[in-house]
């Protein structure tokens, strides 16, 4: 039984609130490169020994989108990650040079310089230079299916517009065409790739009310009802609990078993997709990927590690339920499950739209040279 | 009432002021058994935090009394120096020292005093 003798209502003290609306504004900096952030959006981490630079930025996307980068001349790194696309692909799981595909859904790279951890299921991927040398060089699978040693690298020497690039990205060395030089400039150029004017932003940040619907508004409620949970893991200012940033570069990432297989036997997932036990080894990891960014999630479809949800709709039903394979015993339990009426699905949909960031799809910064 | 500042991680790792009162002196102000008066039965009291969305969770009172958890939660009305507004506010809970963010309640409407009786 219980006895209730106070109740005090905090409504009545409602008053002082008001609209916190920031304005975006451009953010001088002493450093060679402008990051050119809105408030809200801390400065990204830029390893001491990669420091921005506008030109390891220029070199970096010419050969992003070089297909010479491939074993056969037939890809590039924007095969998979397509700008139009908000850097994927719109396939369930990627497709290599030599036709072989990827276990897993090609990741966004809009806003990976906020990325603690970069792939689906690896704690230790924390690195840009690092990761670029997997779809590079990788064998399984075959992705850009270089080979140390290919002319890949004599190819591009002897292209007068890259030993221009070179000699601004990397003045003073001798050899500038180095696996490492192509590493720190491709990775520059990813960090550079910043989605931060969605509709979502002008109306938050800048307090433009028109720049999203009234449906989208009342989505973002649903977000951020505390019964969905919705924000939990994709929370912040990068809607994902897997950020980072200057100030914390060294943060430790939270993975997250969402129920999507619970297959019988040990591991619980199909394989080679076991989430980040793959590198663990706990048990208790099986089936745990990293939260990705919902910026311009309405462009990423198909959904989850390995593409196997092909709608918004198609996800917020799995977790309204709770997961579609719900008793997988690694499963988080902020994912209980929840009622949602049409309307509000709706409203949600919108409002993962309005995140949708036009200026990061068609920026010539970012675009094919 | 008086009013504390406490700095934590939001879920973006980024680091937030919240400002607001204690929990623990808005129910001393609302007169729940604290201090010398928190033994016997009235340890059974707990909180009952409730906000907009009908979300709902509880604190013991032993976890915000100085002779016990002597937790610091408060009861914030700013972030950043800025009042809080939509999802987050007007008051939203914060609690240092929870690994989970679930008990931080936004939108709090309502703290009820209950003591459970057996």
């Amino acid at each position: 039984m219980m006895r209730r003798f106070w109740v005090l209502p905090l409504v009545a003290l409602a008053g002082i609130a008001t609209m916190n609306r920031r304005a975006l504004s451009a953010e001088p900096e002493g450093g060679a490169y402008q990051w050119n952030l809105p408030k809200g959006f801390p400065k990204p981490y830029a390893p001491a020994d990669n420091p921005m630079t506008a030109a390891k930025v220029e070199l970096g996307r010419y050969l992003f989108y070089d297909q010479r980068m491939s074993v056969n001349g037939s890809e590039s790194c924007a095969s998979c990650h397509k700008q139009e696309l908000a850097f994927t692909d719109g396939r369930a799981v990627g497709l290599g040079a030599t036709g072989e595909s990827h276990s897993r859904s090609a990741m966004s790279l809009v806003n990976i310089a906020y990325s603690a951890t970069l792939t689906w299921s690896n704690p230790e991927m924390r690195s840009l230079e690092k990761q670029a040398l997997v779809p590079m060089f990788g064998d399984h699978p075959v992705e850009l299916g270089l080979h140390e040693g290919d002319s890949f690298l004599p190819t591009l020497r002897s292209d007068a517009r890259y030993r221009e690039l070179l000699e601004r990205a990397f003045p003073g060395e001798t050899d500038r065409l180095t696996i490492a030089n192509v590493t720190m400039a491709i990775a520059s150029f990813e960090r550079s790739i910043i989605s931060a004017r969605s509709p979502y932003d002008r109306y938050h940040y800048l307090g433009e009310d028109n720049a999203v619907t009234d449906a989208a508004k009342r989505g973002e409620t649903v977000f951020f009802n505390q019964h969905l949970s919705c924000f939990r893991c994709h929370g912040g200012f990068n809607f994902s609990d897997a950020t980072m940033s200057e100030a914390d570069p060294n943060r430790r990432v939270e993975f997250h078993n969402t129920g999507l297989y619970n297959l019988p036997g040990t591991l619980s997932y199909p394989a080679p997709n076991v989430g980040i036990y793959e590198f663990t080894k706990a048990p208790a990891d099986v089936g745990k990927f990293k939260t990705p960014t919902l910026r311009n999630i309405a462009l990423t479809a198909p959904y989850m590690h390995d593409g196997s949800i092909a709608t918004l709709e198609g996800v917020i039903d799995h977790y309204a339920a709770g997961g579609r394979a719900h008793d997988n015993p690694n499963k988080d339990p902020v994912i209980g499950g929840f009622a949602l009426t049409r309307q509000d699905r709706d409203d949600l949909i919108e409002f993962l739209k309005s995140l949708t960031d036009d200026a990061v799809l068609h920026d010539p910064r970012f675009a094919d040279p | 009432m008086p009013r504390e500042k406490v700095t934590v991680p939001e879920q973006d790792g980024t680091m937030v002021e919240y400002e607001g009162v204690p929990l623990r002196e808005i129910l001393r102000k609302a007169g729940a058994p604290l201090g010398g008066q928190l033994r016997g039965k009235a340890l059974t009291t707990y909180i009952l935090a409730k906000a907009h969305d009908d979300y709902a969770v509880v604190f013991a009172i032993g976890e915000v009394d100085a002779a016990f958890a002597n937790e610091q939660i408060l009861v914030a009305d700013k972030r950043d120096g800025k009042p809080l507004f939509g999802y987050q506010g007007p008051f939203r809970l914060v609690c240092p020292n929870d690994k989970a963010g679930a008990r931080s309640v936004r939108m709090l409407e309502s703290l009820e005093v209950v003591r459970l009786v057996k």
